[in-house]
């Protein structure tokens, strides 16, 4: 057995409601023995050598953070493209801070394009949007390098620019770009269909071993910085099992980044459903037989039901959006039924990405008929993103017995955006209820789904508290949590929706020594303020790990 | 470039509508095309074994000269890949999802090389089409499917057809012409380029639609030149003979301030609209217009049909 390590601090908050507050916590062999002062703790000091460490005397301890539902393999392709965006991001080379305007955003693109190493075949850089940065065309870009091959990746990701010299570099056939409705030749715009042609010809460069490799060391490192020890891959096997499984096992092998990752297959392994929807659940069954320390499995699946939140393909109903467009499905509804029900008659915990009102109903409607041919208690049904609801809606999930991860991000970043141009003031100022949840006491948990929302747990926790939109006013005050309720949605209630609240979420004698250590106390600080507390480090199994800027 | 564009047909429909079988069929009788066929799933295709030459992974190879390919993770890809086989086929054929909305997938395809805009065969299930217009969740995506196809390959049709087609046809009553077989559809897309080759601003997909009037309708297709002026359009619309059931398409129009944009042309139970669209379109479709009249309308020979857009300006 080893020493036994007793942490103190300003202060703890454990998220245990019977002890909430603390101020020194003893650990041993990644377990915490205790928490409570140096008094309560002196039988098992008594018992065996110990080492007291103060060196996070002056700050404050919270379980480590969770983030139940990030997609790894997008956040690798990304983050080694050069982030210019118009809302602030933190990354392992610094923070990123906003860039507004067209001029500044030209002036910004041509500084990184001069600083870059050039050791990638292109420049990749991402974040523009024509809200902020205006109209970027491929004669601006031909005005930065005519040789050096550049492409600018908007926020969405459905739309890129490319400079001349990527649109050679790429091999993109002009012929194509000429007339390709959604391509604009002479501003060198691909948008939407014609964005695919493009990325199809990027992709051999963002797969590519050492770009990808690179991606997930930064990956590490910005699930080191938010905070978190755990999190989920909410969709294992998007592009590939096997190889996804393989590549970061080894990145894990290799970097030994200090937190796991809970490892939840992608239920539908086709396009659709061709052969009985045994085959496919025995198919996905096989494949969870493995895992490690680092990478674990715990009988959970993802489906996907309606269509991405950010690019209004949620499915929408009555009275639908302003302009008319329909929403789409990402599983056609009786096949999204029929799959999930073998895994529900095993007795999996079943998660279904929902962005929509309808998709809402058609999920619900689902998970009322498994409940009849199948009755489960403590199922954790977990509706993922939770876009737009109804409150009869969250009465009946409620009822069900269901719960939420939410993407509550959504509202600061899309929810005026959306007002304006997607589906009118009422839904979007509604969007992400977590008031309402609480109110129906539906536990909640909040994600990021990194890359759609930066990977920090307290400014998902921030926007929840404070529902302020890209202008600062508030959407949906009634709506608003409690700092408490928003912490405990990246701490225990994320815990509860992974089904891992046994061993993770709060600090208490038997769980995981898992901590989080941040520079000020969540409870205290002007609640506009919590996305500014720094994360000092994080403490994963016993083991300190300092965040270094 | 010179070679003509492959010509593409999408062939979509609902979970269940019958689009591997219609599929089926065309591969073991192609009619002497070679035809490569872009699927989602090899384990649906049923191809008799002695017609099968070589059999890898992601490709059959038959030994009609079809192949078979699995689109895998990209259809942009595998159209790719289809175009440029060596000999270049006739004709690729892409099996859509059956939650696709074969509109955008039609899009997306505009992205391969050296292929066509690809026209889209909605293939429907009759016995199941009433009971898809009444389910909340697939009614709109069941009818979108049906709306946006240049032709339509119903199948096992039901005691109450005439009351469901009447359902799944536009307000005005028009449905796309029908089908009963992909070989007419490929042959209908494959001759005008072999034999009149008709040049680049030919329109294959509002073409489709005249070479296979239905009985009821006859269509035509007129052009409306860029910059043709807004007012002048509209009188157009307005003017044509009574028995002008509907009148459709795109057109780069200038207004009073000679400003060009697209608009969308229609006019249906004579009511005219020229309104500003932000719709995309592909560019080989704008400034084209259909006009449909029933074919029986009483005075309304088809060869007196004189509905064209007076290009001198009058």
């Amino acid at each position: 057995m080893s020493k036994i390590t007793v942490f103190t601090a300003k202060g703890i908050h454990t998220m245990e409601p019977t002890l909430p507050h603390a101020n020194a916590v003893a650990v041993r062999d990644g377990i915490i023995l205790e928490v409570g002062t140096l008094e309560t703790l002196r039988p098992w000091l008594d018992s065996a050598p110990y080492e007291i460490d103060n060196q996070f005397a002056d700050k404050y301890i919270l379980p480590g953070f969770i983030d139940p539902h990030l997609h790894p393999f997008i956040g690798a392709i990304l983050l080694p493209t050069t982030f210019i965006t118009a809302f602030e991001w933190n990354l392992p080379q610094g923070r990123v801070a906003p860039t507004r305007g067209c001029d500044a955003y030209l002036h910004r693109l041509s500084q990184v394009v001069d600083q870059d190493s050039g050791d990638k075949p292109v420049f990749v850089t991402w974040g523009y949007h024509p809200i902020w940065h205006g109209t970027v065309t491929r004669q601006d870009l031909n005005d930065i390098s005519l040789t050096r091959p550049i492409v600018v990746w908007h926020r969405s990701f459905h739309e890129v620019i490319l400079n001349d010299a990527a649109i050679d570099a790429l091999a993109i056939d002009r012929d194509v770009m000429a007339r390709h409705p959604q391509i604009d030749a002479a501003t060198g715009r691909f948008f939407e269909m014609g964005a695919m042609v493009a990325l199809e010809a990027l992709k051999p460069i963002l797969f590519a071993p050492d770009w990808f490799g690179q991606g997930l060391q930064q990956l590490h490192q910005i699930v080191h910085q938010g905070g978190h020890t755990t999190v989920a891959d909410m969709a294992w096997g998007m592009f590939d099992y096997e190889m996804e499984w393989s590549v970061t096992q080894n990145s894990f092998a290799t970097e030994q980044p200090p937190y796991r990752m809970m490892v939840v297959p992608r239920g539908l392994p086709d396009v659709e459903l061709s052969g009985s929807a045994q085959d496919a659940f025995d198919r996905v069954h096989a494949l969870t037989d493995r895992g490690n320390d680092h990478m674990f499995l715990n009988k959970r699946v993802k489906f996907f039901a309606d269509g991405a939140f950010f690019s209004q393909l949620m499915q929408m109903g009555a009275p639908g959006y302003i302009d008319g467009h329909h929403g789409e499905w990402m599983t056609a509804p009786e096949q999204l039924r029929d799959i999930m029900r073998p895994y529900w008659m095993a007795g999996y915990g079943i998660h279904v990405h929902c962005t929509g009102d309808l998709g809402l109903d058609l999920v619900l409607d689902i998970l009322a008929q498994l409940q009849d041919e199948k009755p489960r208690f403590d199922h954790r049904f977990t509706v993922e993103h939770f876009g737009v609801a109804t409150s009869e809606q969250v009465r009946r999930l409620a009822a069900l017995g269901g719960i939420v991860s939410a993407n509550v991000y959504y509202l600061h970043e899309l929810g005026e955006a959306y007002w304006q141009h997607s589906i009118g003031h009422e839904r979007a100022a509604h969007m992400g209820r977590l008031g309402t949840l609480k109110r129906y006491n539906v536990p909640f948990a909040l994600h990021s789904d990194f890359t759609m929302a930066p990977a920090q747990p307290l400014r998902s926790a921030w926007v929840a508290v404070n529902r302020v939109g890209e202008s600062g006013g508030v959407l949906g005050p009634n709506e608003r949590i409690s700092v408490d309720d928003a912490l405990r949605a990246i701490t225990i209630d994320a815990a509860y929706v992974l089904g891992q609240e046994d061993h993770i979420g709060t600090i208490r004698a038997g769980k995981r020594a898992d901590f989080t250590v941040l520079d000020q106390d969540p409870l205290a600080v002007d609640p506009m303020h919590l996305k500014d507390i720094g994360v000092h480090a994080t403490v994963f199994g016993g083991v300190a790990h300092l965040v270094t800027d | 470039m010179g070679t003509a564009l492959i010509p593409c047909i999408l062939v979509s429909g609902y979970l269940g509508a019958g689009k591997t079988t219609l599929i089926n069929q065309f591969l073991s009788a192609p009619d002497g095309l070679r035809a490569v066929v872009l699927v989602n799933d090899f384990g649906k295709v049923n191809i008799d074994a002695h017609l099968i030459d070589n059999k890898s992974e992601n490709t059959i190879e038959l030994s009609n000269g079809c192949a078979c390919c699995s689109i895998g993770d990209s259809l942009l890809a595998a159209a790719q890949q289809a175009a440029s086989r060596i000999p270049r086929p006739a004709v690729i054929i892409v099996e859509a999802s059956g939650v696709a909305r074969p509109d955008r997938m039609a899009t997306l395809l505009l992205g391969a090389s050296g292929v066509a805009p690809a026209q889209i065969v909605t293939v429907v299930d009759m016995s199941q089409a009433r009971a898809a217009l009444e389910n909340k969740y697939i009614s709109e995506l069941f009818s979108h499917q049906i709306t946006v196809a240049q032709c339509l390959a119903p199948n096992r049709m039901c005691p109450d057809n005439a009351q469901v087609l009447k359902r799944l046809s536009a307000p005005d009553g028009i449905t796309p012409p029908h089908v009963t077989g992909l070989g007419q559809v490929v042959q209908g897309a494959v001759l005008p380029q072999t034999t009149a080759r008709r040049s680049q601003s030919a329109t294959p997909l509002v073409q489709m639609q005249s070479d296979l009037d239905s009985a009821q309708f006859v269509r035509k297709l007129v052009s409306v030149p860029d910059g043709a002026d807004i007012e002048q359009v509209h009188d157009w619309l307005a003017n044509m003979p009574q028995h002008i059931h509907r009148a459709k398409g795109f057109a780069q129009l200038s207004d009073q301030h000679g400003r060009m944009a697209l608009y969308t042309l229609s006019k249906s139970r004579n009511v005219v609209r020229v309104q500003p669209s932000t719709a995309n379109i592909p560019k080989d479709v704008v400034g084209q217009v259909v006009v449909i009249a029933p074919r029986a309308a009483p005075g309304a020979q088809l060869c007196d049909w004189d509905v064209s857009f007076g290009g001198d300006g009058g």
